[in-house]
């Protein structure tokens, strides 16, 4: 059988530089518009984490941005700048080359870079995460999830409530707890989760940074009415949420007043 | 020409012990209780396309119920059950079985110049642990379907439905099938490759069958065990994972993710080997990178084993141990980039011919890097800690597994049909199969993306409070629903075609695409024995500018007569 002569190519062929041109220039223009787009206008950041998360999402959202352009775009040049055209012979080939180590140490020491730089970043939000806030002088709220609502602990007050409040700046140390299944405790706006597991404790160490009224979902299949089980974060003043926590004594002193004083039920 | 003037590499070659066994005469032997890997692995084909078809109208019963905020047709009861077969069944008995039992046996031993797999009566017995756990799965209905998600996390799942039970035997009779495949494959490819075949000239489509293997073999059994011990929890209250009698949750999420971590990659790693077959063919041109793109297959292999509690970055993990498991996560993008710039690079320079196996090959590079960036926003501990258990992660995994895994199934499928069944295909309903699936497929699961972001949770039959709090909650819901639909009709086209091409399709020929790996070399479809005579193998395949790198196989167009049972003609002189 004769053997068909490969086809010889000098530099990138047509087109390449100026698509490889636009589509740095898409990447420059995604970059701006990422990292200059206040995230909070689309989910509110209700919390200093969810900044932190947000600015790591973004430096992973201009880079995938980039590799998704580069990778996507490239493909699609080749397959319409390489494709077999009408006047090609059957038996035509290709460009038999099946290495280039330059290439290959490139496209092998960039990504491990970007993904060297991504890590670290990651890292520094999560220490901050995990014990960037000064346990002893926060407040110190327990959440017990159970099917299927939520349970909130408060110092101070006897029996748990079920609707969560914290006050405005002041930093907070929750504990996540369950009962029954796993559940999972999370506020969007907060972009925190901590799944709540029977036996095991949980922290989550952040500072709300937004006054509002936020909802809290379960993220983790916890029974027929799963879908139903959510709860209410109101993050107010210092002012209203002592007159809050105030009012919830006096609340749980009056229901337990008929009683026999000494029994806690 | 005598054989041994033949570089053969490390390889030696039995000729004198070499021989055809004769044709099963019955119809049961030939076709129901084979032990020829062509015909099994038809059997998957046939068997796996049915559970994708039942699958597949699940996951449209999830769509629609998605369509309205309250739910629109199913109660949670119902929904729960439907949600966890459709997961279950695309991942055990769709995707897997197709991957690895699918290609695996019709294609990996004729890639490597073999008569068949090496122990064809355990092949045989593995296919048939598949249909009978199929069903297994699917009674699970008659008596209350198993509703956790087909992660079935502890302790709900131990007060789950008594289907829960059929669940954990249907699972764990699948996981015996997969050990008994992997360890079947594993000691093939080691000792079956024709001689010559040396382990750089093995054809890719092996290569990624050898690292599936071997993640089968050594993963498979963790499952078995976890789900071993959830059976004996359920059915006998012995409490392992259930903490109000001292279990631990958390046990079972190690269990069931040691495994299922590394099946992610039995699921891509074969549709990698497809695309490495499929690219070079189509383009016209070697292989970029073999050595790194089989390379990399083996590290992820490895790799695959030490990141699998990147599932669990909510759980409960002690905080340091998050950390290894982030940043060897990372490490694994590494390899994946390799092997996707690799793929880019084949195409760079082709002479690229757009045959629907083709189109399917670059829709999977468009749609599996996209999901592998996905996955990096994943892996971050802290970006995880916003988007896990959301529609982010239904986006990000169905883009690895439909836009990968099923991606590469229809580009192998359109690829090798006319060598299982010696006719072609029709190019035009293939290509429109593509486009109604690409579209179809990125309109559905490209704004889940935002949906989980914005706050939606998996496993919801009803998203009031997400609804309340995301205005456009419905509307994106809802062009998702849309799209799927069209992904649905879609995969009519492809069952049209293979019909159409029993009736009239036109006779293939040995090699239809001009493609340079062993399984072209013999008729389509290959006859039962596949090779008359063992090829000797001189190169790696993939040179499209050198001659083909076989020897042995010029007596190949005739078939042989009679079956026979003692060895088939040697080369003159081979032993006289």
């Amino acid at each position: 059988m004769a053997q068909v002569v490969a086809p010889q190519q000098k530099g990138m062929g047509p087109g390449f530089w100026t698509v490889t041109l636009i589509m740095t220039a898409i990447n420059i223009i995604w970059g701006f518009f990422v990292t200059n787009l206040d995230f909070g206008t689309l989910i509110p950041e209700a919390s200093d984490r969810a900044v932190d998360i947000d600015n790591l999402f973004k430096f992973m959202a201009v880079f995938g941005g980039a590799i998704t352009v580069y990778v996507t775009g490239y493909i699609v040049y080749f397959c319409i700048v390489w494709r077999r055209r009408a006047t090609d012979p059957p038996d035509a080939i290709g460009i038999q080359i099946h290495d280039a180590p330059a290439l290959e140490i490139w496209w092998t020491i960039i990504p491990a870079i970007l993904l060297a730089v991504l890590s670290w970043l990651s890292v520094k939000v999560w220490a901050q995460i995990q014990f960037g806030t000064a346990t002893a002088t926060a407040l110190s709220t327990e959440v017990i999830a159970h099917q299927f609502a939520y349970s909130f602990r408060y110092p101070g007050l006897a029996d748990p409530v079920d609707e969560m409040h914290l006050p405005i700046g002041k930093p907070v140390h929750l504990i996540v707890t369950s009962t029954d299944v796993i559940h999972s405790f999370w506020v969007p706006d907060m972009r925190l989760k901590a799944d709540t597991v029977p036996g095991i404790t949980q922290y989550l160490n952040f500072t709300p940074t937004r006054l509002g009224t936020y909802t809290i979902e379960c993220t983790e299949f916890c029974g027929l009415a799963h879908s139903q089980m959510s709860g209410k974060l109101v993050v107010e003043s210092p002012e209203q949420f002592q007159t809050w926590l105030d009012r919830q004594k006096l609340a749980q002193s009056k229901a337990a007043a008929p009683s026999n004083p000494g029994e806690k039920k | 020409m005598a054989v041994s003037a033949i570089g053969y590499g490390q390889q030696t070659f039995d000729q004198e012990h070499d021989h055809i066994h004769p044709e099963p005469d019955s119809f049961i032997r030939k076709y129901v209780f084979s032990i020829d890997h062509k015909i099994i692995g038809f059997q998957y084909m046939i068997t796996g396309f049915l559970f994708f078809v039942i699958a597949g109208l699940l996951a449209e019963v999830i769509r629609i119920q998605l369509l309205t905020p309250a739910g629109a047709i199913l109660k949670p009861e119902v929904y729960n059950g439907v949600y966890t077969l459709h997961g279950t069944a695309m991942v055990w008995m769709v995707i897997i079985p197709l991957v690895t039992g699918g290609f695996g046996n019709f294609v990996m031993p004729l890639q490597i110049g073999a008569r068949d797999v090496a122990f064809p009566w355990l092949n045989m017995v593995s296919f048939w642990i598949f249909p009978v756990s199929g069903m297994l799965l699917f009674a699970s209905v008659l008596v209350g379907a198993p509703d956790a998600g087909w992660t079935e996390y502890a302790p709900i799942s131990v007060q789950g439905p008594p289907g829960t039970n059929l669940w954990c035997a249907a699972i764990f009779l699948i996981g015996i099938s997969s050990t008994m495949t992997g360890l079947n494959f594993m000691v093939t490819i080691a000792k079956m490759r024709a001689p010559g075949m040396t382990w750089t000239r093995m054809p890719l489509f092996t290569w990624a069958t050898f690292a599936t293997a071997l993640i089968n073999m050594v993963a498979t059994v963790a499952l078995s065990a976890a789900l071993a011990a959830l059976f004996i929890e359920r059915v006998f209250g012995v409490p392992f994972f259930d903490p109000a009698h001292g279990g631990s949750p958390i046990l079972w999420q190690h269990m069931f993710w040691f495994y299922s971590h590394p099946a992610v990659y039995i699921m891509i790693l074969p549709a990698f080997g497809i695309i490495s077959e499929v690219l070079p063919t189509f383009a016209r041109k070697p292989i970029f990178g073999y050595k790194m793109i089989a390379f990399s297959s083996l590290s992820i292999a490895i790799l695959g084993f030490a990141v699998w509690a990147h599932h669990m970055f909510t759980s409960g993990l002690a905080p340091w141990l998050q950390l290894p498991f982030m940043l060897i996560t990372m490490v694994i993008g590494i390899p994946t980039g390799i092997k996707i710039f690799s793929w880019m690079a084949t195409l760079w320079g082709g002479k690229i011919h757009f045959s629907p196996a083709m189109l399917f090959a670059v829709g999977f590079l468009l749609t599996f890097s996209f999901g592998g960036v996905t996955g990096v926003f994943l892996a971050s501990v802290p970006a995880d800690l916003h988007e896990h258990g959301t529609y982010f992660v239904v986006a990000h995994f169905h883009y690895v597994l439909f836009g990968g895994s099923v991606f590469g199934i229809f580009s192998g499928m359109y690829y090798w049909w006319p060598k299982m069944t010696g006719r072609l295909m029709n190019e035009a309903l293939g290509k429109w199969h593509f486009w109604t699936t690409f579209i179809g497929f990125n309109g559905t699961f490209l704004p889940m993306h935002w949906l989980g972001l914005y706050g939606m949770p998996r496993r919801y039959a009803s998203y009031p409070a997400f609804a309340a709090l995301y205005p456009q909650a419905q509307f994106w819901n809802d062009v998702a629903s849309g799209f799927s639909f069209l992904m649905a009709s879609s995969t009519l086209l492809f069952f049209a075609n293979m019909l159409w091409s029993f009736k009239y399709g036109k006779p293939a020929g040995k090699n239809p695409w001009g493609a340079r790996t062993l399984e072209w070399m013999i008729a389509s479809p290959p006859p039962y024995y596949n090779f008359k005579h063992i090829p000797a193998v001189l190169d790696n395949p993939y040179y499209f500018d050198k001659p083909l790198p076989y020897r042995n196989l010029e007596d190949e167009d005739t078939p042989l007569e009679k079956p026979v049972d003692k060895p088939a003609s040697h080369r003159t002189g081979a032993h006289a």
